[in-house]
């Protein structure tokens, strides 16, 4: 069952009840949740995820107001890791922001069985490129123009790579985009799917790009990577890639990882391996389309 | 410290250290510590020479005089430098 | 007592094997809030049971031992690093708790995470110690005149010293109790009778029976209940250990009334039979020194009870809140006398700060 097989209403009801299980490409995440927007969210962005049914799961979220009187005086909502709460509390208008990066918490401070790096991943032809990127650099809108343009995401933030095989594993959520990214994909793409925004968040204005059809349901195909890109929006460059020093994206990869110290000698050999098996550039664009066709080239 | 061609260095135990090069750019790894640094040719070497067995200032200082092509009063001077920074950041120490 | 199915696992690790997938979501549950996960993880690498687990739970257990080995090998350098700084102190320094049970390879250390290391050295080498410790890098951090007071008179132990770089943090103890408790106990003794570790040089631990009086001690006369299962734990697997010596429980009881702690020793004896079912003789804890008087067993027991259920929402009964605050008032009052501990209370409530690991 899906979970778009739900009326927003049944929907709401199982959040409100704690009798919802998601599953997103490797976990399983029962979600709790009076807030109508976590409803709408989810029912607007993650209609094509499959519920489960079973006794277990990885994760057991709750977005919501806190137990008690203190719910009357601020209208102020949390985020509960199996009734701890690890954030801030916010707005009840972020309550969806707030469970994107709730999830994302869940799956970077639990599943050191992967190692797991701080990059967008896509994949084509058989062929997966991580994005590493710096804050503003431009990677979330770059990783939801080519998601939009045929590449299947596997993530937009946490690359899992698999320490049994060193391939990369995917979750396949929707894609985040902050301040003006919003309206530079609005434009590009007028059908993609886009949640509603959250706004004055710490972030700046936050909505969330739909996972494709094909992104979601291919979550569970690994992917093999071939390829590093350090993507850079610049006004007015062309676009275009240049070699990056392998050693130096190993140190960029490892200082921004999640877990890569954790790890210890397996983190370096997984890295190291991923090196190995990618070629490492640089990319400056200023246009999107013209990006995409540099990415259209690398993949062919 | 001053340099002491006698003077015996090596890994510390328990270390756990890693290396790989790529386009002669070497990357090492400290597991216990979880540092990860990029070194230079010469202090690589000497990493390396360590890595295999401890060895003495002499020993090393040849090894860099030989590679750099360098007078060994040179070797010497560039070596104390690096066992000072490598000491620092804990990827080598003297045997006590 | 509710937190099943953890209490039958640490009872009997070997039943895992036995678990469906709704034991486990609880079970991993219950385990992570109390700081076991890695523990039963790595017991169950050890009983070989990892293949016949169902492929849900396997990623769980992979990624606790991930942490722990992680832990075991960073608080190992670290207590190197101590080593190194205090190489120049002539007196002992020993490790305790965790650190102790990381470096000497001791019964608990499996599966186990570490927070701060402990040290204890004679209280005449304190300043000394400071020193060198403030030369290399492990500092207080900015605290007010109010808790540097707090510490330096009355307390056991130095206000944690953090390391300007690393951020680990070090607490410098001279006695296992504040001064000021209710009940006194010494160090000499414990410095006296510390083994050295043989890859650590300038680095002891403390004799089998001190290691497990200190966690008693601990563990029944501090406020923090947050890893009350998890010392729990420690104990009984020491208890284990250290009873395949004939001689053990003689010397531990021997040694509690040597050292004055008989009756947190009854209270850990108590709680580990009836929590972790430890085969600990009857007459052990029958015999136990300073043991208190029958009538007042229950209602210490109801609120160890609710002090060691608090881990998890599925553990606790309706009670447990009060208890709680019960067992942390207890915890105070046993360190410092009344018309010292309101005030402080006070003092203490109005700087909260939220954060608390």
């Amino acid at each position: 069952m899906k979970l778009g097989d739900l009326s927003l209403s049944q929907l709401r009801q199982r959040l409100a009840d704690n009798d919802l299980a998601l599953r997103t490409g490797p976990f399983v995440t029962r979600i709790h949740s009076p807030m109508v927007q976590v409803a709408d969210g989810l029912l607007r962005l993650y209609a094509d995820f499959p519920l489960d049914a079973g006794e277990f799961q990885d994760f057991h979220v709750r977005v919501g107001p806190p137990p008690g009187l203190r719910r009357w005086l601020r209208p102020q909502i949390n985020f509960w890791y199996d009734g701890h709460s690890p954030f801030k509390p916010l707005p009840a208008d972020h309550a969806f922001a707030l469970l994107e990066w709730g999830l994302n918490w869940c799956v970077a401070g639990h599943a050191h069985h992967y190692l797991m790096l701080h990059a967008a991943v896509l994949e084509k032809n058989g062929r997966a490129v991580v994005l590493p990127g710096d804050p503003g650099a431009g990677k979330s809108t770059l990783t939801a123009a080519l998601m939009l343009s045929g590449w299947r995401l596997l993530s937009d933030e946490i690359t899992l790579v698999d320490r049994d095989d060193g391939l990369l594993v995917g979750l396949a959520r929707p894609v985040s985009l902050k301040n003006a990214s919003i309206e530079v994909i609005r434009r590009a793409f007028p059908d993609a799917v886009i949640g509603a925004p959250a706004y004055d968040t710490h972030k700046g204005t936050v909505a969330h790009v739909q996972p494709s059809a094909d992104s979601v349901a291919r979550v569970g195909e690994k992917a093999r990577p071939a390829w590093i890109v350090f993507p850079r929006w610049r006004e007015g460059s062309p676009a275009r890639l240049s070699p990056h020093s392998r050693a130096d994206a190993f140190l960029h990869t490892a200082s921004h990882a999640f877990n890569y110290s954790l790890l210890g000698g397996l983190g370096f050999e997984l890295n190291a391996a991923l090196m190995d098996a990618c070629a490492c550039h640089d990319f400056e664009y200023s246009n999107l389309d013209d990006a995409l066709r540099v990415f259209e080239e690398l993949a062919a | 410290m001053t340099p002491d061609p006698a003077r015996r260095w090596r890994i510390p135990p328990e270390a756990d250290l890693r290396h790989r090069e790529w386009d002669g750019e070497h990357v090492f790894f400290h597991g216990a510590t979880g540092d990860t640094h990029r070194f230079s040719d010469a202090a690589a070497r000497v990493l390396q020479r360590l890595m295999a067995a401890p060895a003495d200032e002499s020993e090393l200082a040849t090894l860099l005089a030989e590679a750099a092509a360098v007078e060994s009063a040179e070797a010497t001077q560039a070596l104390g430098e690096i066992l000072g920074e490598l000491a620092r950041l804990e990827f080598a120490e003297p045997v006590t | 007592m509710n937190c099943h199915p953890l209490l039958d696992i640490l009872r009997d690790p070997a039943r895992m094997a036995t678990l469906d997938l709704g034991d486990w979501d609880l079970l991993l549950r219950q385990a992570g809030a109390a700081g076991l996960l890695s523990r039963i993880a790595v017991q169950a690498e050890t009983l070989g049971l990892d293949a016949r687990l169902p492929d849900a739970v396997r990623p769980h257990l992979t990624a606790a031992r991930t942490v722990a080995a992680k832990q075991r090998q960073a608080v190992r350098w670290e207590a190197r690093r101590v080593a190194q700084a205090l190489s120049d102190i002539d007196a002992p320094v020993l490790l305790l708790k965790g650190a102790a049970y990381a470096i000497a390879d001791l019964p608990p250390a499996a599966g186990r995470l570490f927070g701060d290391i402990d040290i204890l050295v004679p209280h005449a080498q304190l300043g000394q110690v400071e020193s060198a410790l403030l030369l290399a890098g492990w500092h207080t951090l900015k605290q007010d005149d109010y808790d540097q007071r707090y510490y330096r008179r009355w307390m056991h132990e130095l206000p944690p010293l953090t390391h300007i770089r690393r951020g680990t943090v070090l607490d410098v103890h001279h006695n296992l109790l504040p001064k000021t408790a209710r009940i006194r106990t010494h160090a000499g003794p414990i410095l006296a009778a510390a083994r050295s570790l043989p890859n650590l040089p300038g680095l002891s631990v403390p004799a089998d029976t001190d290691l497990v009086l200190h966690s008693a001690c601990h563990l029944f006369h501090e406020g923090e209940w947050g890893h009350g299962l998890r010392d729990l734990v420690d104990l009984d697997a020491m208890l284990r250990q250290f009873s395949l010596s004939p001689d053990f429980w003689p010397t531990l009881l021997a040694r509690a009334q040597a050292l004055n702690l008989g009756r947190p020793l009854y209270y850990a004896l108590d709680s580990c039979r009836r929590w972790l079912h430890t085969p600990i003789p009857e007459h052990v804890i029958a015999t136990c020194p300073s043991r208190p008087p029958p009538w007042q067993r229950p209602l210490m027991r109801q609120l160890f009870d609710a002090g060691l259920s608090s881990t998890h929402p599925s553990c606790r009964g309706r009670l447990v809140k009060l208890a709680t605050s019960i067992l942390f008032v207890r915890g105070h009052y046993l360190r410092m006398p009344w018309h010292l501990l309101l005030p402080h209370l006070l003092h203490q409530a109005l700087r909260r700060n939220p954060q608390q690991t």
